[in-house]
This record gives structure tokens, sequence and C-alpha cells, in this order.
């Protein structure tokens, strides 16, 4: 293991975990940075249970691009084929142009959007908690596999099932269902020449 | 779709009747293990507005991406249907600008709200999908037989360029002629179409048209009336006959047939500077290329087109090649043979990060750019016109359809599932020059003169 940190959630867990993983996550690298004397970093406001999730999706996203919020391009110094002195400018737009064409980094970031896809396909609870450590602890990854998460689960549902999935009423007056039914009827369209 | 649902599911009783405006709030039991003690009840402090803002933003990219743009209305407006919280999210003008520049790539807005302009992009796009359009016919064929070789569209404008070296330039939807560039009349000449335009690049506020001589002429949209001022000269002798040219704000390239290892030359069009030659694509039809100047009635040999992403895509009947301009100008990002018996140039265009081409069996690709995978295939040629020789076709493509102009008529696929949609009902015979934006078509044809399909009119 390399240098590590010690993590301590809420409910007083003490996890410890390397650095590479920590400081996915921006507010416990910055808390790192300080010189503090103590090499415990507490986090009252997460539990045991969401942080040992939380930690799970970093240890996966530590030696890895940010796939998501870069829209999947990689710097082809990152390229899992090449050996990294491949020569090209280093503006993103090539580097996009790099991943596209290149087979080995499409792989591999497609191997993690998988895992992540996979990570988020659970209930909304625990995307909304997951959401909340993710913005507490500013990571952004996982804020976007959150929303990513939440958007899977209404794609395709009409909005009774979706109420029903997040728990939510319908508090529209008849008066107010008619008023939207009419906001958007620019979206009847048959499609008829 | 396959996330997981709550254990409760949809057995619960109690305050579930459709459409009830209950304002008891529910105080259901808690759902998993998670810890809940910290969880309020009310919609907005469990599910932050600025969260069901991202949420809907994916959903809008999912619908869009697996069900085509059209899809990402109805996607979203569904969330916007849940509870009033949610619905005050559509408020948002940042959201419909961000789904604007993501679901359409519309980056400036014409109407006075970003959710009026969504609206007008849509309704345009459910246009093109359903063939509803107002057919405009703009020029009737000249008496001189002037034919027209290139056309060009903006948001306001649409230019055509002739065999003698002129440019017209309308206004749309109105149609109405505004001015005609010429090039300097004196320069020397070398073969009778040496000045046929051979590219218009039309931005808003100026034009640029190159002629098949290898000059470049840039006009003034705001003041019509000054003649256009030669930006480049060409150098026939040196560098062969310019086959196409296009171009955007920030780079000019040309397409060159004559000279080998120089079929590509870019400019920096702020700086009108040469930036790069070199290229072989054109290499195995340097011979026609200079019967081009003579001879209008050459096949087309090559064609190029500039897209969104900073690359350039030259097709000639062999081959298709992928020309980096934004990272290392000039070079060749990747290369394409193209099998079958080649392909008919003049039906190659570009569009939205695709391009297409139909071979000489007649039938058609889209391919992404720049690693040239195939989106989408299809006929567009009975087999009894496939079997008298080489096809006769003009194609072009927008956003997201693909047309092609055959003798019976201008038909229509999407260019994304390669499904057939329908034919125009304006019979205009052989069009010799196309293009299409998110709004217009615009063809020539000999016979029946210059046509202007409106999508957005409607």
């Amino acid at each position: 293991m390399g240098k590590t940190i010690k993590l301590i959630s809420g409910d007083g867990e003490m996890f410890e975990v390397e650095e590479a993983v920590a400081f996915q996550s921006n507010i416990i690298k910055s808390l790192a940075d300080e010189d503090n004397a103590d090499d415990c970093i507490p986090l009252p406001r997460v539990d045991s249970q969401i942080l040992s999730k939380v930690l799970e999706f970093c240890r996966k996203h530590a030696n890895s691009p940010s796939v998501h919020t870069k829209f999947a391009a990689i710097p082809s110094e990152l390229c899992p084929k090449h050996d990294g002195s491949a020569a090209g400018a280093s503006s993103s737009e090539s580097s996009s142009a790099h991943s596209e064409t290149c087979r080995a980094c499409y792989d591999a970031v497609m191997k993690l959007v998988q895992w992540d896809l996979e990570f988020v396909k659970v209930d909304l609870d625990l995307i909304h908690h997951l959401l909340k450590a993710a913005n507490y602890l500013d990571i952004e990854d996982l804020m976007f596999m959150a929303v990513e998460g939440a958007a899977n689960a209404i794609r395709g549902n009409n909005p009774e099932e979706i109420r029903k999935l997040f728990d939510l009423e319908n508090d529209f007056t008849p008066e107010e269902e008619k008023e939207i039914l009419k906001e958007y009827s620019w979206l009847d369209d048959p499609f008829e020449p | 779709m396959s996330s997981g649902s709550p254990p409760q599911g949809r057995g619960r009783g109690e305050g579930e009747e459709e459409g009830a405006s209950s304002s008891r709030p529910r105080f259901g039991r808690r759902r998993t293990d998670y810890p809940s003690s910290s969880r309020p009840r009310s919609a907005d402090a469990v599910w932050p507005e600025h969260f069901v803002e991202s949420v809907s933003i994916r959903v809008a990219d999912e619908a869009a991406r697996f069900e085509g743009r059209l899809a990402a209305a109805p996607a979203v407006v569904a969330m916007f249907q849940v509870c009033s919280t949610w619905r005050a999210v559509s408020r948002s003008e940042f959201l419909w600008q961000v789904l604007c520049r993501r679901i359409w790539s519309c980056r400036r807005r014409s109407l006075p709200s970003w959710r009026e302009e969504y609206v007008r992009l849509h309704r345009t796009a459910a246009n093109f999908r359903a063939g509803r359009s107002a057919y405009f016919s703009l020029l009737s064929p000249p008496t001189d037989d002037l034919p027209c070789c290139r056309l060009a569209l903006s948001d306001r404008h649409l230019a055509a360029g002739f065999l003698d070296g002129s440019v017209r330039l309308f206004n749309v939807p109105a149609g109405r002629l505004l001015a005609t560039f010429r090039a300097d009349p004196h320069r020397d000449r070398l073969g009778r179409f040496s000045q046929a335009i051979s590219g218009i690049v039309l931005l808003d506020n100026r034009l640029a048209f190159a002629s098949q001589d290898g000059d470049v002429h840039v006009a003034e949209l705001s003041a019509p009336r000054e003649a256009p001022r030669r930006a480049l000269v060409g150098n026939l002798m040196v560098d062969g006959t310019m086959v196409d040219f296009t171009g955007n704000a920030r780079w000019w390239v040309g397409l060159f047939a004559g000279a080998p290892g120089h079929s590509w030359r870019v400019w920096d069009a702020a700086m009108e500077l040469l930036i790069f030659v070199g290229g072989g694509l054109m290499d195995s039809a340097a011979v026609v290329g200079w019967h081009m100047l003579t001879d209008i009635m050459k096949p087309v040999v090559g064609r190029a087109r500039i897209l969104e992403q900073g690359v350039v895509v030259g097709c000639s009947t062999s081959s298709m090649e992928v020309l980096d301009l934004d990272g290392v100008t000039g070079t060749i990002l990747n290369q394409r043979e193209l099998r079958h018996g080649g392909a008919l140039v003049e039906s190659f265009d570009a569009g939205d990060g695709r391009v297409m081409v139909v071979d000489s069996r007649g039938v058609a690709t889209v391919k992404e750019v720049p690693a040239l995978t195939e989106v989408s295939r299809f006929p567009t040629l009975r087999r009894s016109e496939r079997q008298h020789g080489s096809p006769s076709l003009e194609g072009c493509m927008n956003w997201g359809y693909a047309l092609v102009c055959i003798s019976r008529g201008v038909h229509v696929w999407d260019a994304i599932t390669g499904e057939y949609l329908y034919v125009f009902r304006q019979r205009i015979g052989m069009a010799t020059a196309m293009a299409a934006s998110d709004r217009y078509v615009v063809a020539w044809a000999n016979d029946t003169g210059l046509h202007l399909w409106d999508f957005g009119a409607l």
C-alpha cells in the first residue's frame, strides 16, 4: 500500500485507504493538504454504510481518467496501448480524436462506464444517499453517476410511475393539469406528411 | 431500464389515487436499511432542484441517443408533470439553453427565450421528419443557360455560385435576391471555366468564394454593393485545379487536382495565411482535374467538407480521408478505401459530425467522423436504375436527414437509422447542386432553376 489516509465515518467507524482513492474527493484532498497534526479525517455527515459504498466507487476510479465529466477524452499518455511517448498536441480536441480512433482507449472507457452503470443500478434511496455524500465530499464522477442512476430509473416511465419511484405526491390541481397539457401541446405531432 | 424499484413497489394503497391533490404529507415506512434519520419528507429537500435539473438533462440526452432527438422533449416533459416542484425546474432558462446545445447543437438564440428556441428546433425537426415544408421557386433557369455549381446556406442567407464565376446572395426565408458578386473581371484566365465557382464559405457577416483557378474572393455582407476583395491569388500552373473549397470562420480548405502530393491547402481564414500544403487524395485525378478547366461535363472527382470538430473530410472516387485542422493541422487522422466500384462523389456531404456518400451501386452509407464507423446504410436506387451505367445523382445531409436527388425526385432518409421517409412533392428534375441546413433545403436543376424548401415555416 502506498501512503494512506484514515477516515472516520459519522457513526465512528475507521476506514484506512490509499491516498489516490481518498483524493477522488476534493474535500478530503484539501483537508489532507492542510498541515493538521491529525492523520485522521472525520466525516460526521457520512455514515459507515454509505462511506463504504463511496470508497468502493473511488477505488475503481483511482487510476482512471475522469471519463464522465470529460466525456471520454483520454489523453494519449494514459492510453493503455501506447507507452505515453505518443506525439501529439495536448489539446483536449486531439485527445478526444485519439481516444475515438484508439481501440484500447475506447475499450477501457467502455469497461469503466459499464461498471459504473451497474454500480448505480440500485434503489433511489441509496442513490439519494450517494448523491448527498458525493455533494458533501465533492466527488464529481460520483455525482455524475448518481444523476445517471436516477435518469436510468426515470427512463421510459410516465409521470405517475416516476412519482411512485421517487415517493412523490401529485400536487397539481385539475386546472394546473389542463394548463400543463396546453403548455406542451407542441409535442402532439402525428408525423403525418 | 433496469434500476431496482423500491421495496414498497406499487402495493401501497393509501394516498395513491390517480391525480389526487391531497396536501397530506406521506410518511411511509422506511424503504431500506439505509439511515433516513435526516430525511425530511418535502420533495425539494429530498431531491433538490438542481439535482432534478441535472437529471432532466441526462434523461433528455439518453432519450435523444437511443430514440432520436425528437424523443428528448417528451421524456423531459414527463418529469415536469410529476409534481409542482419538478414543474418549477421547467422555468429554468439555463436548462433550456443546455438542452438546445446538447440536443440540437444550437448555441445561438433567435427567439426571446431559450425555451421558445427549443420549441422551434423541435418543431422544425418534426417538420423534417414528416415532410412538411413551405416551397419557393427562387430563380427560374436564365435564358443564357448558366448552370449553378455550388450552393451554401446560413441562418439568414443562401448563396449560389455559377459557372461564370458569379455568386448570387439571397435572404432566407423570403428568397429575395440581395446582391450579385463577381470576381475581378480583368484577371488572367486559363481555360473557359477557370473562374467557375468551386466553393463558398458563407458566414453571418461575410462570404468567401473560390474559383477553380484557386483565387479566393471575400465579400462583406453588410456592404453588398462593394466589389469583393481578392484575398488569395491562385496559381493554376503550380497547384492544379481547385476542385472544391470549404471552410468556416477559422479555416479555409481547398482540394486540388493536378499537382501530385498537393491535394490539400489549408489557410487560416482570419489571417488569410497558408498554413498547410500536402496530401495525395487527388493524385489519381490529376488529368481529369486539368480537363475541368475546359469541360464542365466531367464527373465530380473530389469533394471536401469541413466539420464542427475541427477536421475536414475529403472524398475521391476511390477513397475518403479525414484531415486534422484543430490539433496538428494536416495530420491524416483516418483513411478509408471505398470499395464496390467506388463513390459517386457528387453524393458526398457532411452534417453534425457525420458524412454520407453513395457508391456506384446506389448504396448510401453514413459514417461517424473521425472514426469513419458506419452509422447506417440504405439503397437509394431501384434495381432498374442501377443497371443503366453510372447513375446520376446529387446528395446532401444535415443533422439528421440524408437527401438524394435522382431523376424521379428528391428522396429523404433518416440518416441515423437509414429508414426511408418520403419524396418531395415537387419534381425538379436532375439537381446538379444541393445543400441542406437544419431548417432549409436548396437545390439547383438546369431545367427548372433554384428551389428552396423551408421546414421551419410551419
